[in-house]
C-alpha cells in the first residue's frame, strides 16, 4: 500500500501519487540503495580496465549530479554551475596537498572552499528567478572556468596539474566511489523527506504560496544550494584522484549544462535520476569513444528528445512502465 | 485605544500611482471585518501590506501590539497572520491533504499532528484530503486555499476575494462557513470582496476604500447608507 496520507512532522511525503517504484518504507528504500552501491562496487573492480573507468566516472557524475538534484530537483532551481564547484573540488583538494596538507584535511578544505563558493553564488542569484538563475549560475560557472584556464601561476592553465594520491591503493579508491555514489544517492532520499527537502518541494511548486505558509523561501534555497555545492566538489575530489591530473577542460563552463542535461534526463526529483541520467549522457560516449564535441551534440539531442517525450525523464518512464507491467498482471 | 489589530496611516505606491494612501484602521480581535470598493481602490493592497507580501512606504501596523511592518511574508505567518489570494494558488500536484501538511508544518510553534478531518469539515470539504488539488472544482479550490491558510493555525485570516467565481447558491454557503471559522477557532477575519450584498450579510464592521484612501466605516447598514460609499459603486 502507498504510505499514510498524514505523514509525520518531520518525514514529510507529499507527493500526490506516489511513485510505484518507491511504495516501500524508507528501510527498503536505504537498503535498496546499499545493495545497489555494493552492485555498483562488484561491478568497478570485476570488469575489464576500460569498462571499469567509464563505470567509475559515470559514479562521480552520480555524485556531482546528485548534488544538483537537491536544488534543482527538489526546489525547482536551474542550476547550470554545478560544473564550477566540481572543479573547486578537483583543484582545491589537489593544490591543498600541494602546500603540504594531508589528504583528508584537503577533502575538508575543497568542500569548504565549493560551499562559500555556492553560499556567495546563491546570495547573489537566489533572488532571481527561472531562466534568469540559469543564465547567472551559468555565468558564475563561465567565470570559474576562465579562474581554472587563465591563473597559471595555481593552476598552470590548460596543461593541468598532477594530482597526489590521497589512498592506499587502487583498490579502496574502487570502494570509496561507488560507496560515496551510494550515500549521495542515500543523503538525497533522506533530504528530500526532511524540513529542507519539502521546503524545497513547495518551492518548486508555488514559490509564493510556499513564502505565505510559513515557508523562509530565501534561506531554503540557499541551504539546498550550498548542499549541492559542498556535494558536488566532493564529485571534483574524486575525479582528481581518480585521474590523477586535472585541467580546466575538464570543467568548462558547459560541464554544468551538461550535468543539469543528465540530471533532467535521468529524472529530476527522484533518487535513481542522476545514476541513470548520467549513465546515458556520460556512459555513452565514453564507451561508443566518441569525441568530446560529438558526445556533447548526442547529449544535447537526448536532451531534447526526452523534454519533448517523456518529461518526467527515464524514471518517470519507469514507473510507467512498471504501472503497465502491474496493470497486465492484475488482468491476467 | 488600543485594538487587536492596529493599522495607522499605512501607505504603498507603486511606480508613482499611490495605492493604499495613509490608511488607519483597527480590528478587533474575534471580528469580521470587511473592506470594499471599486476595482483599483487598494483592497489587495492593503491586504498585501497586512500579509507581508509587500512592505508598507509608511506607516505602522502592529498586531497585539508587535510590529508586522517591515516583516517578510513568511515572518509575518509565523506572527500568526495568514491570507489567501484572488486567484486560486495551492500546490496543485499534490494532494489537498499533503497541501494542509505542509501549510502546518511550515510554522514552527506548531507542534503535534493536525487533524485535517477537522479541518476539512470546517471548510465544508469533509473527506476530500485525498483528492489531487487539481482536480477540484473553482469553488472546492478556493474553500481549500482557506483550509491551507487556517493549517497555518492563524490569529488573523485574510481573504482576498474569497467567493470569486462563486455561483450565489456557493457564494451563500461560503459566508456561513467564514462566520463558523470564526466562531470555531476565535480567528480574526479580514475579508476584502466587491460583492455588497455578500458583504452586508457577513462582516461586523466595514470599511469602504477608494482610489487608496479610506471613504467610510461603519456597520453594514451604516455603509449601506452612506451617500459617498454609494456614489463610489455608481461611479459618481
Amino acid at each position: 500500500m502507498s504510505e499514510s496520507h498524514a505523514p509525520r512532522a518531520g518525514a514529510l511525503d507529499l507527493a500526490a501519487a506516489p511513485s510505484p517504484l518507491s511504495r516501500f518504507g524508507p528501510a527498503r528504500d536505504y537498503f535498496g540503495i546499499a545493495l545497489l552501491g555494493i552492485g555498483l562496487w562488484l561491478l568497478v573492480v570485476e570488469t575489464n580496465a576500460f569498462y571499469s573507468s567509464v563505470l567509475a566516472t559515470i559514479l562521480i557524475w552520480t555524485i556531482a549530479t546528485g548534488g544538483l538534484n537537491i536544488i534543482a530537483g527538489l526546489g525547482g532551481y536551474p542550476s547550470l554551475v554545478q560544473g564550477a564547484f566540481y572543479g573547486i573540488g578537483a583543484y582545491g583538494s589537489a593544490l591543498a596537498m600541494k602546500w603540504g596538507q594531508p589528504f583528508w584535511a584537503s577533502c575538508f578544505e575543497a568542500v569548504g572552499a565549493a560551499s562559500l563558493l555556492g553560499l556567495v553564488i546563491g546570495l547573489v542569484f537566489s533572488r532571481t528567478r527561472g531562466q534568469y538563475f540559469a543564465i547567472g549560475t551559468m555565468f558564475s560557472g563561465l567565470a570559474v572556468a576562465l579562474v581554472l584556464n587563465n591563473w597559471r601561476m595555481l593552476t598552470n592553465g590548460q596543461l593541468g596539474i598532477s594530482v597526489d594520491f590521497g589512498f592506499a591503493d587502487m583498490d579502496q579508491l574502487n570502494i570509496v566511489i561507488p560507496a560515496a555514489a551510494a550515500l549521495t544517492l542515500a543523503i538525497f532520499r533522506f533530504v528530500s523527506r526532511r524540513r529542507l527537502g519539502w521546503r524545497l518541494q513547495t518551492i518548486l511548486e508555488d514559490e509564493d504560496l510556499a513564502e505565505h505558509i510559513g515557508v523562509p523561501t530565501a534561506r531554503t534555497k540557499l541551504t539546498g544550494f550550498v548542499l549541492s555545492a559542498a556535494i558536488g566538489a566532493v564529485a571534483g575530489v574524486l575525479i582528481g584522484q581518480y585521474n590523477g591530473t586535472i585541467s580546466p577542460d575538464l570543467f568548462d563552463y558547459y560541464v554544468g549544462f551538461v550535468m543539469f542535461v543528465a540530471l533532467s534526463v535521468g529524472g529530476a526529483g527522484r533518487v535513481l535520476g542522476p545514476l541513470l541520467g548520467s549513465a546515458f549522457i556520460v556512459g555513452i560516449p565514453d564507451l561508443l569513444n566518441l569525441s568530446s564535441g560529438i558526445g556533447l551534440l548526442i547529449a544535447g539531442l537526448i536532451f531534447v528528445l526526452v523534454i519533448i517525450l517523456i518529461p518526467g525523464g527515464f524514471m518517470s518512464a519507469l514507473d510507467a512502465l512498471v504501472r503497465w507491467v502491474a496493470m497486465k498482471a492484475a488482468r491476467r | 485605544m488600543s485594538g487587536f489589530l492596529e493599522v495607522e496611516g499605512a501607505s504603498k505606491t507603486f511606480g508613482g500611482v499611490r495605492a493604499v494612501d495613509a490608511v488607519d484602521f483597527s480590528v478587533d480581535e474575534g471580528k469580521i471585518y470587511g473592506v470594499i470598493g471599486p476595482n483599483g481602490s487598494g483592497k489587495t493592497t492593503l491586504l498585501g501590506l497586512l500579509s507581508g507580501t509587500y512592505r508598507p512606504d509608511r506607516g505602522v501596523i502592529r498586531l497585539n501590539g508587535r510590529r508586522l511592518d517591515g516583516l517578510s511574508a513568511h515572518r509575518t505567518v509565523q506572527a500568526g497572520v495568514a491570507r489567501t489570494f484572488q486567484t486560486s494558488r495551492l500546490f496543485y500536484r499534490w494532494s489537498l491533504a499533503a497541501n494542509l501538511t505542509a501549510a502546518a508544518a511550515a510554522r514552527p510553534i506548531a507542534r503535534g499532528e493536525e487533524d485535517h478531518s477537522a479541518l476539512l469539515g470546517l471548510v465544508g470539504l469533509a473527506g476530500r484530503g485525498d483528492a489531487e488539488c487539481l482536480s477540484l472544482s473553482n469553488a472546492e479550490r478556493r474553500l481549500a486555499m482557506i483550509a491551507v491558510a487556517l493549517a497555518t493555525r492563524p490569529h488573523l485570516l485574510l481573504l482576498d476575494e474569497p467567493a470569486v467565481g462563486m455561483s450565489p447558491k456557493e457564494t451563500a454557503a461560503l459566508a456561513g462557513i467564514i462566520r463558523r471559522i470564526r466562531d470555531d477557532r476565535g480567528v480574526t477575519i479580514i475579508v476584502v470582496e466587491h460583492n455588497m450584498h455578500f458583504m452586508m450579510g457577513m462582516a461586523e464592521w466595514i470599511m469602504a476604500m477608494r482610489a487608496g484612501r479610506k471613504l467610510a466605516e461603519g456597520t453594514p447598514a451604516e455603509i449601506r447608507a452612506n451617500a459617498d460609499v454609494v456614489a463610489a459603486y455608481l461611479g459618481g
